[in-house]
């Protein structure tokens, strides 16, 4: 039977409705949306050049991570990154105890000094997450603060006598600042917060730890962030590697069939995003080529071909939405 | 919701078993299911074996008298006349009964006291249930204590004893795997022997309340093709040494029965006399017409909607569920048809481009190709090509295409009634075949439509039906065209349908995971698949709308025999009349038909006309996997391929160059 460029978008609709209906149910998109989406590209009877069979190729492909799925990544992040290293800690030293009693006595202990914050403003997305982290992990409110919560004012009589106020940590006793993020590709903004804050944390209670858990960060990023920050650790549920890269040569959505074209489909794509968005988006911010999408918001690291609405030339409709930062 | 969502009756609660509930009175199972006599009620996965058991239960007699305002006693012996026990075989985990360092025989008596224990405690918990007097209570409690030697004063202890018992004996057996000598554990000791309790409690029941007396006691085992053979074999056994008011229903898949032996000197239990056979979905495919079956059908989907869509509207308003599921017009005047092809007439008509390839070698070929030409109706344009293809074209070829035009205006004028033409037997025969061939050389995929093709579809199966239903309720929920929940859409569209009808035909193709042999099973069908669709779109097929075949099973391999009969239980494939060998008239072949819910993996029409008669060696080839060669089979392809091919004589007289 001679496979069609009809029979191929069949099958990939067939396999893009298992996954709108199951692990993207909360996007709350049909195929009638999709349809609206690839009917954009242009189609062909052959099947590389058939833009619509090789972007919803792509589209099957992509990786959404619904409200259940942010769920359990936040129970990880606090398992595996917050509770289990302290566990540890106080195992080691305390002979390897197994005394489950004292173990967790001494946890709450250690839990009373810690501090989660959202990395940001308190609109953003890590913030965001701060509130269902707290409700999955059952971790009591008072230890999550915003950032203008870690320091204080404190006046004080300058030489010459006259009044001046001298910033501090607000409360001495915090021993971890924790800030939680959902995802880092390139790792700029954590680096811009990390010169902001951390470093004053740093520099005003040289004991204290600062984290930075992540739900979802490159490789390259948390090199970067080691590199460059002072951040006592970094470390996320999902690591991408380079192969995330939906057209580099290493990517992992394309093997050896040669009915799905990586190159061309590269071109097409760069070709379109330029006239969707401005050019530093081009195939996702800063070049990253993710096919990711968070329940809450789709990064702008994601091809705009996936996300943007255009512009007023060109409108565009979008397949995941995209809820814009507004930097005045 | 999705009203079609619940295809499983082992997934329903006894209420909603009720809720659902549709009368199957006009296949006269009713009778056969509460009379003495013991069945075999056997069926396809899906064909509503679990449902109709279910249904009577005492479970759902119990539901039915709260509904109907009577009394459980009063209605279960007065009106319904019988008690159904229903076990679901599934629950024993009979497995366990088996290996551990011990014997079959051994295993044996442990199981069937474990039975006699279950079916026992079924019964018990029942009669605590059903039973309205203190005195009765305890007076069977005590008559029933007494076989197994406890001291009881109500059922409901007797019903925790029993209970008891039975861990007991689960915990003992399970120990065996860590040496516990069975034989040595109290827990295990053996209180009761065969038919102590299955028969026994009903005859004490019986001698202990004059209104029990003449009502029988109908067990209602399902799914026993979770037992092996010789689990089997003991229940076979209790069928046949039953007391006088005790049935036996036994539901399984249509392979389930794995033996007919009993433990009574060995002998097999007798049909018609110990036990009938009543095999469900034949029962409904019997109904050659379907009057019957899309009536129960129809009224299943009725009893979905009415439950689970609110402000549906049904007869009050004319509304008729055929009237929301839209039908394709494949008659010659299809303007459905001719839109699909006037659409991409850019793109030159393939079908007639294709002809025009195949003729090019003939002298005139244009003006054959423009004789045969009949835009207004592409069906009966197709019809024109395949008579041009059917005729000798030896003479001269340009004056047979001005008689198929002549023969085929004469039809059009008749208004399609002119019995004589020939374009008329053409079209009644292939009329399925052109219009697949045609649609599908325009990347049209919608060939299965209609609520009438999608009960004809399920194949006997209600479950298949509803999940049909299913598939096209989700699929019109994804292009916004569906008449339950998106406003405006009066009907649910082609394309909808055959999205869904596609996607449950690869359901019900992958819906064989308990088959081990489910490779090579699939690889057989594929290649029949393959073969039933050289021969519907080929351009002179052998036999018109084939979906059947017909095969001396006597001559063909023990493996392809073994594979035919796998493709036959897990209704893959159809048995149907026997049918005369072709070539030897005295023999007689089995005949085949595939199953229609997989007609769609092969693009094949759901009307079966003509049966394939294969050759021992295409049989053996389709369904032996040891002959499992791609050469072989690709060679056999090629050659039905090339015999159904049209291509032109190479006499002199048609070569173009000499002209």
């Amino acid at each position: 039977m001679e496979i069609s460029s009809q029979d191929i978008l069949d099958q990939l609709e067939d396999k893009i409705k298992v996954l709108i209906e199951k692990p993207w149910k909360d996007g709350e998109i049909r195929i009638s949306d999709v349809r609206l989406w690839y009917k954009q590209f242009t189609s062909s009877e052959d099947i590389d050049k058939s833009e619509q069979i090789q972007f919803l190729y792509l589209l099957s492909k992509f990786m959404y991570i619904g409200r259940k799925e942010i769920e359990y990544l936040l129970m990880s992040l606090y398992r595996d990154f917050v509770k289990y290293p302290v566990i540890r800690e106080i195992r080691r030293g305390n002979g390897g105890t197994f005394d489950i009693e004292f173990l967790n006595e001494e946890y709450e202990k250690r839990l009373k000094g810690m501090r989660f914050l959202g990395i940001g403003n308190p609109s953003e997305s890590g913030s965001f997450l701060l509130y269902r982290f707290r409700q999955v992990n059952g971790i009591p409110k008072n230890l999550f603060i915003g950032q203008s919560e870690i320091f204080q004012n404190e006046k004080t009589v300058n030489e010459d006598g006259r009044n001046v106020a001298i910033m501090s940590i607000s409360d001495q006793d915090v021993t971890d600042y924790i800030f939680i993020d959902d995802l880092t590709c390139s790792g700029s903004q954590a680096f811009k917060y990390s010169r902001q804050t951390v470093s004053l944390i740093k520099s005003l209670n040289p004991n204290a730890r600062v984290h930075y858990l992540v739900l979802v960060a490159t490789k390259a990023a948390k090199l970067f962030l080691r590199e460059k920050t002072q951040f006592d650790s970094i470390d996320s549920v999902y690591t991408l590697d380079e192969t995330f890269k939906c057209f580099e040569s290493e990517s992992r959505y394309y093997d050896e069939n040669p009915q799905y074209n990586r190159i061309s489909t590269k071109a097409a794509c760069k070709a379109i995003d330029k006239t969707l968005e401005e050019d530093g988006y081009c195939l996702g911010f800063d070049n990253s080529q993710l096919l990711l999408s968070f329940e809450h918001n789709t990064p702008d690291n994601v091809p705009p071909i996936f996300w943007s609405e255009g512009s007023f030339d060109k409108k565009w409709t979008p397949i995941f939405r995209r809820y814009h930062k507004i930097y005045s | 919701m999705n009203p079609f969502n619940l295809t499983k009756s082992a997934d329903m609660t006894d209420d909603l078993i009720h809720q659902l509930w549709v009368s199957v009175d006009k296949f006269d199972l009713d009778s056969k299911l509460k009379s003495l006599n013991s069945v075999f009620l056997l069926g396809g996965k899906g064909s509503g074996k679990t449902h109709l058991l279910r249904h009577y239960s005492y479970q759902l007699q119990k539901i039915r008298c709260e509904k109907n305002g009577s009394p459980k006693l009063q209605g279960v012996l007065e009106q319904d006349r019988y008690i159904g026990i229903y076990y679901r075989c599934k629950g024993l985990q009979a497995d366990r009964f088996s290996g551990k360092g011990y014997s079959d025989e051994f295993w044996s008596e442990y199981f069937a006291y474990a039975f006699e224990l279950t079916l026992g405690h079924e019964l018990v918990y029942l009669l605590h249930d059903l039973v309205d007097c203190a005195d009765l209570d305890q007076k069977l409690s005590q008559k029933i204590g007494e076989i197994l030697n406890v001291n009881v004063s109500s059922l409901h202890e007797l019903e925790n004893k029993l209970a008891g018992i039975r861990r007991g004996l689960y915990v003992a057996v399970s120990n065996a795997a860590l040496g516990n000598d069975l034989s040595k554990d109290p827990d295990a000791k053996i209180l009761v022997s065969r038919g102590d309790l299955i028969f026994g409690i009903p005859k004490i029941v019986a001698s202990s309340d004059e209104r029990f007396k003449g009502i029988p006691f109908v067990y209602l085992i399902d799914e026993i093709e979770n037992f092996n053979l010789e689990h089997q074999i003991y229940v076979n056994t209790l069928i046949r040494e039953k007391e006088p008011e005790i049935a036996f229903k036994v539901g399984a898949r249509r392979y389930g029965i794995k033996s007919l032996l009993t433990l009574s000197g060995g002998e097999q239990l007798i049909e018609g006399s110990e036990k009938d056979t009543l095999i469900l979905d034949d029962k409904y495919r019997e109904d050659k017409n379907l009057n019957n079956y899309s009536d129960f059908l129809l009224r299943l989907m009725e009893s979905r909607i009415n439950q689970y869509v609110e402000n549906f509207m049904f007869s009050d308003n004319g509304q008729d569920l055929r009237s929301l599921y839209a039908n394709s017009d494949i008659s010659w005047k299809s303007e459905y048809v001719k839109d699909v092809v006037d659409r991409s007439l850019k793109k030159d008509r393939p079908h007639l481009k294709e002809f025009q390839r195949k003729i090019s070698k003939l002298a005139k070929s244009e003006e054959i190709v423009e004789l045969l030409r009949c835009e207004q109706y592409p069906v009966l344009e197709k019809v024109n090509i395949f008579n041009f293809y059917r005729s000798d074209i030896s003479g001269d070829p340009v004056a047979i295409a001005a008689s198929i035009k002549e023969d085929c205006n004469k039809f059009i004028m008749s208004d399609g009634k002119n019995k004589n033409s020939e374009t008329y037997r053409r079209l009644d025969h292939y009329k399925n075949n052109m219009v697949f061939q045609l649609k599908a050389s325009y990347q049209d995929k919608t060939f299965y439509c209609g609520l009438d093709n999608i009960i004809k579809m399920s194949e006997g199966m209600p479950r298949n039906f509803l999940q049909i239903l299913k598939m096209i309720y989700d699929w019109g929920y994804q292009l916004e065209k569906n008449v339950f929940c998106d406003n405006g859409v009066k009907k649910f569209d082609l394309e909808v349908q055959s999205k869904a009808i596609k996607s449950a035909s690869e359901w019900f193709y992958d819906d064989v995971r308990e088959c081990e042999d489910r490779a090579k099973l699939k690889a057989s069908m594929g290649r029949l698949g393959q073969l039933l669709r050289v021969n519907n779109y080929s351009d002179l097929p052998k036999e018109c709308s084939c979906i059947s075949f017909a095969v001396d099973i006597k001559k063909i391999t023990p493996e392809a025999k073994k594979m035919l009969k796998m493709a036959e239980d897990y209704s893959f494939i159809i048995r149907s009349d026997s049918s005369k060998d072709k070539n030897h008239k005295s023999s007689t072949l089995n005949k085949y038909q595939i199953n229609r819910m997989l007609c769609p993996l092969w693009d094949l029409p759901i009307s079966s006309r003509g049966t394939k008669q294969l050759t021992n060696t295409e049989a053996n080839l389709i369904w032996d996997a040891s002959q499992d060669s791609l050469v072989e089979f690709e060679e056999l392809r090629n050659k039905w391929e090339k015999e159904m091919s049209f291509s032109p004589p190479e006499s002199k007289f048609n070569q173009q160059s000499l002209l």
